[in-house]
């Protein structure tokens, strides 16, 4: 091999190196920052903690929310993302910096209000949209213009949020502009956290005792004698015509407390069969027992006490008291309920404290920090060593991918792609998977360090996604797509063939970034590996998505009566089919060569993107359950393909012509 | 000479070239028609870029710059024209002149599996039908209404017992102008219909002499749902009745009653067409749930008598689910909607005779084999001389 030919490959892996490292350290700042808010971590009095036990006893707290029964880690952390846009919450306590769990945010917020009111839990995008709303400036001015914000810091605002909210409500949704967005999000946010917060005041309440004149009963002690109390309001209106005012507020307060403790948060399971598996809440239980319509008002009672056993030890600030009230209440929860849903319940809380697409990433950060480091490593020993690592380390992170998505078809009961969140996963697993098997058979290195860059794209994209979306994607599906035959085949396919569209793409914008940077030492052998891999992508993409979608075409035929409706999901399918066709035959032609190959296979990039993605965000069509925002981050994947494509362009008629190819090699080697 | 004109012209529509052309172009209707979804609606979208009726069609998106309020890009082939050009492009030179050898069976089946498919959209577009049936719990029904079009339907009644009505089909009228007049004869009810100023979407408000003109209509963009659409007409009527004053019809309308005799009268209404089956569908019972403390369907299931007459009390058994049709004599019937919240259960069904129904299902055992047989004939060939290279 001739030494200017190695000296170029040297210098440009240095620089590569240097610019994907400076990249990656400016992407992880940012990320940092986005995350953080303030720079300053908030200062809060007043926190007591749950300790572990009582947190883990309660992240097994059964709730019944967005159709099926979960544990409350679970929903919290869902509601956690949707209100502060992290999974946990930082704060400093006696100069000592704490970081507490979405379950215990929950907690804090169910059973010490008043101190969740001072936490800056709320994230607004854009202190634009207060700054009409006359917020104090000296709480605006401390803020940075993506931060978060107390309860406390909103209060007096939350009317005109509120009203601000309701003349956006009566516009049409898919009219709103960002500003409108954000304030309809914030007022969401606003009211969840007032429900969290007066939920359990049922519980809390004191009343005077039925037998003295103490503050010192409960509603429990008086739901008891509640037939005794509504006899003497009988009486007491016979004699005297109407209710004393005193009775009426006591009686208003108990209304209260119902309408306080509304259908959001839904623990108590169904006891009869006309509640068709429906769960209520204590508002909902309490009603029935002032009306005297309860079908078992001694079983709700006990339950009530059960919830007063929790705030009571609360108040008590007695950490083992407050694990067993916890614990208690599981069991009373798991004697009305079968094993299976204990069973399934004790899996989930695992799979949520796993956190197994997390742990993912994580592994590979230090797999990238090797192949940066295996593109300036010249010696063939250290080289074949950093291979090594970094397909061990890609191999860890891809089967935490793998086991995650096993772990949640078994909760799920169902094939392991239903919602675009399951598609992100199963892109990433996928792709690392068969980008180790392709490793294994070329050994060039080159597919591995694909699939470290593309799963950390992806996996990096799945948190956002989940953080951004805020919803439970362990949630059933609606009727027609709950078909695990389908789900299984179609879906599955039609996933196959993006990830196929994906890594082909990648390979080639290897290609390109590889010939326009001179990295490789043996040219030849490079394009050889690359044009061989990237066709056999396309293949592979070809044939998972025409059989996907005409799967899709299949079943749209099973479920509304025609194979084919120009849906924009199923437009997107059909044109990767098209454009793998598209360039298939025009290689075939002879229109198409190595370079205009890649570079068509890098576009097609935007074809998947379009499909997978952009069909989602015309809000039109009946693939209903992909439906998203954020189309920006779709333009910026345009930008990118569009760019390597760009310079594949320019670096093809550049390298096509001898002189041409002979400058570049003289301007590189002079540096 | 003759011959070397017509080789090439075979060679010419069995080329790569056009192939690529056909493909490249099919792409980029369907991208360009997924976008115009959202401002146009699905329906009209499909009448403009995939309908028989239209070999042309011009973009119209606002990205795409205008001159003096003409699109700069140039009318392109329908995908209709396209799929007809890519039939014969596939057939020619997938099938007929490609070199046939083992080594090629795989794409060979690929492309009958792609032509197959091309087949069934034809005849699916030209010869299916579709429409919803609603039944109550306990009723029955051989008939369906279409979701988008219009006939108008003329039926006499005598001494108030409708007679079986003579319809003007949807497809003499869907494709009419405002200005445009159509002269209908039904000489057994010597009647002479002419039906103008029609209007594709219009909006139904009273009059502010109702005694005179008992409604107004007043036209409306076409709605982007195309089930949302309300047409309106105006209709004259001659013969056995002779009425001057047009008469106003709308969607939304009830029948309109026109008297002939003491005991008999003519009802006149615009209604989404209507077809028969040749059966009747009972419906035993409709059940339905959504996931708990959600307005999320969970299920929606039927249990229905196929009769042969109205009269037959026994007949055969089937059940209806999501993604669970019922496929009898060509017909299909698919639940479709469930109303559960009434003293009655209904069911919606949705109604679709399509003689090209399972087609695309054979075409996908095929492309599934001919892909997976070529693509995995190259990877075994590519391991193999790796491993012999070793």
């Amino acid at each position: 091999m001739p030494t200017s030919r190695r000296k170029i490959s040297t210098i440009s892996r240095w620089t590569l190196f240097l610019i994907s490292l400076g990249s990656f350290l400016a992407f992880g700042l940012y990320t940092m920052k986005l995350n953080q808010g303030s720079r300053k971590l908030q200062e809060v009095s007043g926190y007591e903690a749950f300790n572990d036990a009582t947190v883990s006893e309660a992240e097994k707290m059964l709730i019944q929310s967005g159709g099926r029964v979960k544990p409350l880690v679970s929903w919290s952390k869902f509601l956690v993302y949707s209100l502060n846009g992290a999974s946990s919450v930082k704060f400093k306590h006696n100069d000592k910096k704490h970081k507490i769990s979405s379950t215990e945010v929950v907690l804090q917020c169910l059973f010490r209000p008043e101190f969740a009111s001072t936490l800056e839990l709320f994230r607004v995008e854009d202190k634009v949209i207060l700054t009409s709303l006359n917020i104090p400036s000296e709480i605006l001015d401390s803020k940075e213009k993506r931060d978060r914000y107390s309860f406390s810091q909103l209060t007096e605002l939350y009317p005109a949020i509120k009203e601000k909210a309701n003349t956006i409500f009566e516009l049409n949704s898919k009219d709103w502009n960002t500003e409108q967005r954000q304030t309809v999000n914030l007022r969401n946010s606003l009211v969840t956290f007032e429900f969290l917060t007066l939920y359990f005041d049922f519980a809390r309440a004191s009343f005077p005792s039925t037998s003295h004149d103490k503050d010192d009963a409960k509603l429990s002690d008086w739901l008891v004698n509640l037939d005794s109390l509504l006899e003497a309001f009988r009486i007491k209106q016979s004699e005297s015509g109407e209710l004393s005012p005193e009775l009426l507020r006591f009686w208003h307060r108990f209304e209260e407390l119902a309408l306080k403790s509304g259908d959001f948060f839904t623990v108590i399971p169904s006891y009869t069969t006309e509640q068709n598996g429906q769960w209520t809440a204590f508002g909902s239980e309490l009603k029935l027992c002032l009306e005297k319509t309860h079908q078992d008002p001694q079983k709700f009672i006990d339950q009530l006490k059960l919830a007063q056993n929790i705030t009571d030890s609360v108040e008590s600030g007695d950490s083992k008291k407050i694990t067993q009230a916890f614990q208690i209440w599981n069991t009373h929860i798991a004697d009305s309920l079968t094993p299976d849903v204990i069973k399934s319940r004790d899996s989930e809380v695992t799979y949520a404290n796993r956190d197994y697409f997390f742990n993912a990433l994580v592994c590979l950060f230090p797999a990238l920090l090797l192949v940066l480091i295996s593109w300036i490593v010249t010696g063939k020993r250290s080289s074949k060593l950093l291979r090594y690592g970094i397909v061990a380390l890609t191999s860890i992170s891809c089967l935490f991918v793998l086991i995650g998505i096993v772990h949640r078809c078994i909760l799920m009961q169902r094939p392991p792609i239903g919602n675009l969140f399951d598609t992100i996963i199963f892109i990433a697993g996928l792709s690392l998977f068969i980008l180790i098997l392709i490793e294994l058979i070329t050994k060039r290195s080159i597919a591995i360090s694909l699939g470290v860059f593309l799963g950390m794209t992806l996996l990096f994209l799945a948190r956002r996604y989940e953080i951004g979306d805020g919803k439970d994607h362990l949630d059933p599906l609606v009727a027609v797509l709950d078909s695990n035959y389908w789900l299984a085949t179609h879906v599955v396919t039609i996933t196959l063939g993006y990830m196929g569209g994906l890594v082909a793409a990648g390979f080639s914008a290897t290609y390109i970034l590889g010939r326009l940077f001179r990295i490789a030492e043996d040219e030849s052998d490079f394009r050889k590996v690359l044009n061989r891999t990237v066709y056999g992508m396309i293949g592979f993409t070809l044939l998972f998505s025409l059989v996907g979608t005409v799967l899709g075409g299949i079943w749209a035929n099973d479920s509304w009566g025609r194979f084919w409706g120009w849906d924009p999901k199923e437009n997107g399918a059909l044109m990767i089919v098209l454009w793998c066709l598209i360039l298939l035959h025009a290689r075939l032609a002879g229109f198409l060569r190595e370079w205009g190959l890649h570079i068509c296979t890098v576009l097609g990039a935007n074809v998947v993107v379009f499909s997978w993605w952009h069909v989602n965000s015309l809000s039109t069509g009946l693939h209903s359950y992909g439906f998203i925002e954020g189309i920006n981050a779709i333009w910026l994947a345009y930008a990118f393909t569009s760019i390597v494509a760009l310079l594949g362009l320019i670096c093809k008629f550049i390298l096509s012509s001898n002189k041409g190819d002979f400058k570049l090699k003289k301007t590189v080697t002079s540096l | 000479m003759q011959k070397s004109i017509v080789s090439s012209i075979i060679r010419f529509l069995s080329g790569y070239w056009l192939a690529v052309v056909c493909l490249s172009l099919l792409f980029i209707l369907t991208w360009l028609s997924t976008l115009e979804q959202p401002e146009k609606g699905l329906y009209v979208v499909q009448q403009r870029y995939y309908s028989a009726d239209s070999w042309f069609v011009s973009p119209d998106l606002d990205f795409i710059p205008k001159i003096k309020g003409n699109s700069i890009c140039p009318p392109l082939p329908s995908a209709y024209l396209i799929s007809i050009i890519l039939f014969i492009n596939l057939t020619l030179g997938g099938l007929i002149r490609i070199k046939k050898n083992w080594k090629r069976l795989g794409i060979i089946l690929s492309h009958f599996s792609i032509v197959g498919l091309l087949v069934a959209g034809f005849v699916s577009h030209h010869y299916s039908k579709e429409g919803i049936m609603m039944v109550h719990q306990g009723d029955k029904s051989d008939y369906a209404q279409s979701y988008t079009e219009f006939s108008i339907e003329v039926a006499k009644y005598k001494n108030g017992v409708k007679q079986a009505p003579y319809v003007i089909p949807s497809h003499e009228l869907m494709n009419l102008q405002k200005e445009d007049v159509l002269t209908v004869n039904i000489a057994p009810l010597d009647l002479q219909l002419k039906v103008s100023d029609w209007l594709p979407n219009a909006e139904l408000f009273p009059s502010e002499n109702p005694a005179k003109i008992p409604h107004l209509v007043k036209a409306q963009e076409l709605n982007p749902t195309a089930e949302a659409n309300q047409v309106a007409c105006k209709v004259i009527l001659s013969g056995a009745v002779n009425r001057s004053a047009p008469l106003q019809l709308h969607g939304q309308l009830n029948e309109s009653m026109l008297t002939l005799s003491a005991n008999e009268s003519i009802g006149i209404q615009l209604i989404k067409e209507v077809w028969k089956m040749p059966f009747y569908i009972h419906l035993d019972s409709s059940i339905g749930e959504y996931h708990p403390n959600t307005s999320r369907p969970k299920y929606f299931e039927s249990q229905v008598t196929k009769l042969n007459t109205a009269d037959e009390k026994q007949g055969d058994a089937y059940t209806i689910k999501m993604n669970e049709p019922l496929r009898h004599n060509g017909y299909t019937l698919y639940q479709a909607k469930w109303i559960g919240d009434t003293a009655r259960p209904q069911s919606g069904f949705a109604v679709v005779n399509n003689p090209a129904d399972q087609w695309p299902k054979y075409c996908l055992y095929l492309a599934t084999l001919g892909l997976t047989a070529h693509f995995g004939m190259q990877l075994t060939q590519f391991l193999l001389k790796r491993n012999a290279k070793k």
